[in-house]
């Protein structure tokens, strides 16, 4: 889940890596394994080059 | 998570991360079920993180060229800027013989397009050609917004076109990092 700290900063979860979180905050359906990652499930979509910069992610 | 954890500048900081993760949530919503058989929503939900990915692009760019111009004292050159410009006559169809004033003026960073920042990146050698001509590729796609100017039928965005956006995303964070 994300929150916006007084519309200054930006502060991503750790539970946001997860399909799971993406589906229940968007009320999607992407019909994959909700332990997947989010990383690991573009790459498998065809954006690896997305899924490198979210894996590289601090 | 933080995606530009190098960029100093707060206000662009978190400007880059809500867009990041726009760009995310709309690819997660065109991955959903209900749009399997929506070719078009797909698309346009593409155009639009086409749109954002290249707003990020050229945001670090000139984040990262005003570094450079602040920390190593790097000189912009100078462009003339006309003013007061007077027609005099008609010369041929469509030429005219003009008369006026101008003036240099250094040019100024934040009211650099898109194409300028890459130019100026370029002849700074903060990127390399291959890495121009990418950026170029991804430019072309962003003004495709412009419909007016299309001289055809708007195409069906891709998968490819996106991961080219994201992959020259990658390539410029890596730079700012």
């Amino acid at each position: 889940m994300n929150t916006v700290n007084n519309r200054k900063k930006v502060v991503f979860t750790k539970s946001s890596t997860k399909v799971e979180s993406l589906e229940k905050r968007l009320g999607i359906e992407l019909n994959v394994s909700s332990n997947m990652t989010i990383s690991e499930f573009f790459k498998m979509k065809g954006y690896p080059s997305l899924s490198k910069i979210l894996g590289s992610a601090k | 998570m933080n995606y530009f954890p190098t960029v100093k500048d707060s206000a662009l900081r978190h400007n880059l991360e809500v867009a990041f993760q726009h760009i995310i949530d709309l690819l997660a919503i065109s991955e959903d079920q209900i749009y399997k058989n929506k070719p078009l929503f797909v698309s346009s939900f593409r155009k639009t993180i086409i749109i954002h990915t290249a707003s990020i692009i050229e945001a670090m760019l000139l984040w990262k060229l005003k570094k450079i111009v602040e920390e190593k004292n790097v000189e912009l050159s100078e462009e003339w800027i006309y003013f007061d410009i007077k027609k005099l006559c008609d010369k041929d169809k469509g030429v005219e013989v003009i008369a006026g004033f101008r003036r240099k003026e250094k040019k100024v960073l934040e009211k650099l397009d898109f194409m300028r920042i890459s130019d100026i990146c370029l002849k700074h050698n903060l990127i390399d050609s291959d890495l121009k001509i990418e950026i170029d590729q991804v430019r072309k796609l962003r003004n495709r917004l412009h419909i007016g100017s299309l001289n055809e039928i708007e195409k069906l965005y891709t998968r490819s076109d996106l991961d080219l956006c994201f992959k020259v995303a990658g390539k410029v964070r890596k730079l700012i990092t």
